[in-house]
């Protein structure tokens, strides 16, 4: 044996106490890390907190979240007519139910109009979408997020109320034993003191965020504050399920600029080659 | 030194050929146009075909998708290349599931059905099981011996996400209960005791005593003195302990607001079907879905190593893997005799989970069977098929039912 491989087969005490603190200090500093990841519920988050937050923080904790667009169906009472925020204004009103797949952590903006029993006004509610669904493949938008703008919650709306609505996926283990078939979708009140999203938590997922108020653009029209930007949508055409529109895809685009009408990707070319010229 | 020198003239030779080919790919690449026949045009274009086929239900298309089915759009004479840049091309990730976890993710949009699940089944010496559940679906039966033998179904996994809501309404009818508060305080106000006092105390030949005693000092404390302001705070103060059940303002601050009455009738209702012991009810075991196949089963179940030994093989089967609230399940369960011996008294059970709801009339049996019902916890039905004849070696039957999915 050499006189290196001697010396190296010698065992240093403080080499291998310093491996010891290297091992402690590597399981103290991981421990501390699994300590400090986020619970998997909203304990910290309040439902009165502004758009876009709880999304937000929810693209930050990982998983296959950004750039998913998650199928929404919104419906309103019958009769009523939904508008989305598409190029810095809001599109054609259509009846019946809006299907469209939304950014996780975005905010939408939505135009109510022709309410029953409250025709001439106009409410404008968001919705944010702060989890997805895992549908098998092919059936996404078969299986929509529901969020239902029912005529009480409107008129609540109109009235000066402030309605959160937090959509949450129910916990199997904890269905509750009734049937729920047509368009109708249970739900429980919370008291003023009582913080939605952690009633939801305990019920399921929470999956999405409706808000009513009676908040309205100001007289020059919306702006882009007053739109959130127009993030970017996938809308599902009902009554011709092969079609889908890419909707404000540029999310470069904002309100303040040009309004462009149904922006598909056609519409893009055409802009980039006025350009050039 | 003279060898230095040419060893590192040699190694520069090729480093320059390289930066030379590097830049003839530059200037070849910067050259490259676009074809001005290949322009879009500048009119509105209907919106992406992206599929050609039925009328079934598409995935998202990512945006490389999108530029294909543009491109082979024949009405659209579109250059795909023009899709570079694109912000936010959409990413579908479907069927996603974390690493090292297999099958049906996550467990809250799958609806289980079948197996023996958590506690498992087993039959006193009266006959009566123990340890049947939700979701539970096993076969009993008796050997040729006398011994009583347990079989359970495979897994039927469905994909039926339920979705609720919870409803938070903040209203400015809090500001106006201050304003009944202030209300309150008005009738204590002893501005009647103030007047007797002076009546009772005026000295009518002493007219500047009088001034004094309208200044009242000691009456005006009187105002700060308790008032039922201060009586309702403890219940004020309660709501913040209240359960969602407890969502009326009648209970939470004794104040009833005629307005909110009819809109709470239905939290109401919500709120009693909600209860805890409901909820206890319906609390299932914490198994992970797994996709479980007939022939899996049946390769677990054939294997005979001895003779007089008895086996019964359940294969369960739902007609659809995806389902919404109202739509209907068709649940098979095909059973055979596996083994080398006759078993007799075949009794095949089937506890429905609590989303699934038996429709009337629907079970049917290729066997000679007594079918019967009974009402479980989980607010269903548990569904029992007792077999009049034995099974020989070799036979077999099936069973089918209907649910609706809740």
């Amino acid at each position: 044996m050499s006189m290196v491989q001697e010396l190296r087969s010698r065992r240093n005490p403080a080499r291998v106490a310093g491996t010891v603190i290297v091992g402690v200090l590597l399981w103290a500093g991981g421990d501390a890390r699994v300590a400090a990841d986020p619970p998997p519920v909203h304990y910290n988050h309040a439902g009165v907190m502004p758009p876009g937050a709880i999304g937000g923080q929810q693209l930050l904790r990982g998983g296959p979240l950004p750039g998913y667009f998650q199928p929404v169906e919104i419906k309103g009472p019958p009769g009523s007519q939904i508008a989305t925020a598409e190029g810095g204004d809001f599109s054609e009103p259509q009846p019946g139910a809006l299907v469209a797949g939304m950014l996780i952590g975005a905010v939408y903006r939505l135009r109510v109009t022709n309410i029953p029993e409250q025709i001439g006004f106009e409410v404008f509610p968001t919705v944010e979408v702060i989890d997805r669904t895992y549908p098998p493949r092919g059936q996404e938008f078969r299986f929509p997020i529901p969020v239902e703008l029912t005529q009480e919650e409107l008129e609540m709306a109109l009235a000066g109320q402030f309605v959160t609505r937090v959509i949450y996926l129910e916990d199997p283990d904890n269905a509750v034993p009734v049937a729920r078939e047509g368009n109708e979708q249970a739900y429980f009140e919370v008291a003023d003191g009582d913080n939605p999203l952690d009633v939801a938590d305990t019920l399921g997922r929470p999956v999405a965020i409706l808000r009513l108020g009676a908040r309205v653009p100001g007289p020059e029209g919306p702006d882009a504050t007053f739109l959130y930007g127009c993030p970017p949508m996938v809308k599902w055409h009902a009554s011709q399920p092969r079609v889908m529109s890419v909707i404000n895809d540029d999310s470069q685009a904002s309100a303040q600029s040009k309004p462009i009408r149904d922006l598909t990707p056609t519409n893009r070319h055409s802009m980039r080659r006025s350009r050039r010229r | 030194m003279n060898l230095h020198q040419n060893r590192q003239e040699k190694a520069s030779v090729p480093a320059a050929r390289c930066r030379w080919l590097m830049l003839l790919a530059v200037a070849l690449c910067s050259c490259r146009t676009l074809n001005e026949a290949q322009l879009p045009v500048e009119d509105e274009p209907p919106p992406v075909v992206v599929s050609d086929e039925g009328p079934s239900m598409e995935r998202i298309p990512t945006g490389a998708e999108v530029a294909r089915a543009v491109e082979s759009t024949p009405e659209l004479p579109v250059e795909p290349l023009c899709y570079e840049g694109m912000p936010m091309p959409m990413v579908n990730i479907p069927n996603w599931s974390p690493p090292g976890i297999s099958g049906p993710w996550p467990k809250d949009e799958y609806l289980q059905d079948g197996g023996d699940n958590f506690i498992p089944v087993n039959v006193r010496r009266d006959g009566e099981l123990q340890g049947l559940e939700l979701e539970d679906t096993v076969a009993v039966y008796d050997t040729i011996d006398g011994q009583t033998k347990i079989k359970p179904s495979n897994q039927v996994c469905l994909y039926a996400p339920r979705f609720g809501a919870v409803r938070h309404v903040a209203t400015v009818i809090e500001n106006l209960q201050n304003d009944k508060l202030v209300a309150v305080e008005q009738p204590v106000l002893p501005a009647q005791n103030l007047e007797d006092r002076l009546a009772t105390t005026a000295v009518q030949p002493v007219q500047p005593e009088g001034g004094v005693s309208t200044k009242q000092p000691s009456i005006e404390r009187r105002e700060d003195v308790p008032t039922p302001t201060i009586a309702l705070q403890p219940i004020s103060g309660v709501r913040h302990g209240a359960a969602t059940y407890e969502d009326l303002l009648i209970m939470q601050r004794g104040i009833f607001d005629e307005s909110e009455r009819p809109r709470l009738m239905e939290a109401i209702d919500a709120a009693i079907v909600w209860t805890h012991d409901k909820a206890v009810q319906v609390v299932l075991d914490g198994r992970k879905a797994v996709d479980i196949t007939g022939d899996q089963r049946a390769q677990a179940t054939f294997r005979v190593d001895v003779p007089n030994n008895p086996c019964l093989r359940i294969i369960k089967c739902a007609s659809q893997k995806t389902a919404k609230p109202g739509d209907i399940i068709d649940f098979t369960i095909r059973f055979d005799n596996t083994g080398d011996q006759r078993i007799k008294k075949v009794m095949l059970i089937d506890n429905l989970t609590t989303r699934l709801e038996y429709v009337p009339q629907t079970a049917q049996s290729s066997r000679r069977a007594e079918f019967s019902t009974q009402a479980n916890d989980g607010d269903s039905l548990m569904l029992r098929w007792d077999f009049v004849d034995p099974l020989l070696p070799g036979e077999g039957g099936l069973v089918r039912f209907d649910c609706r999915v809740r």
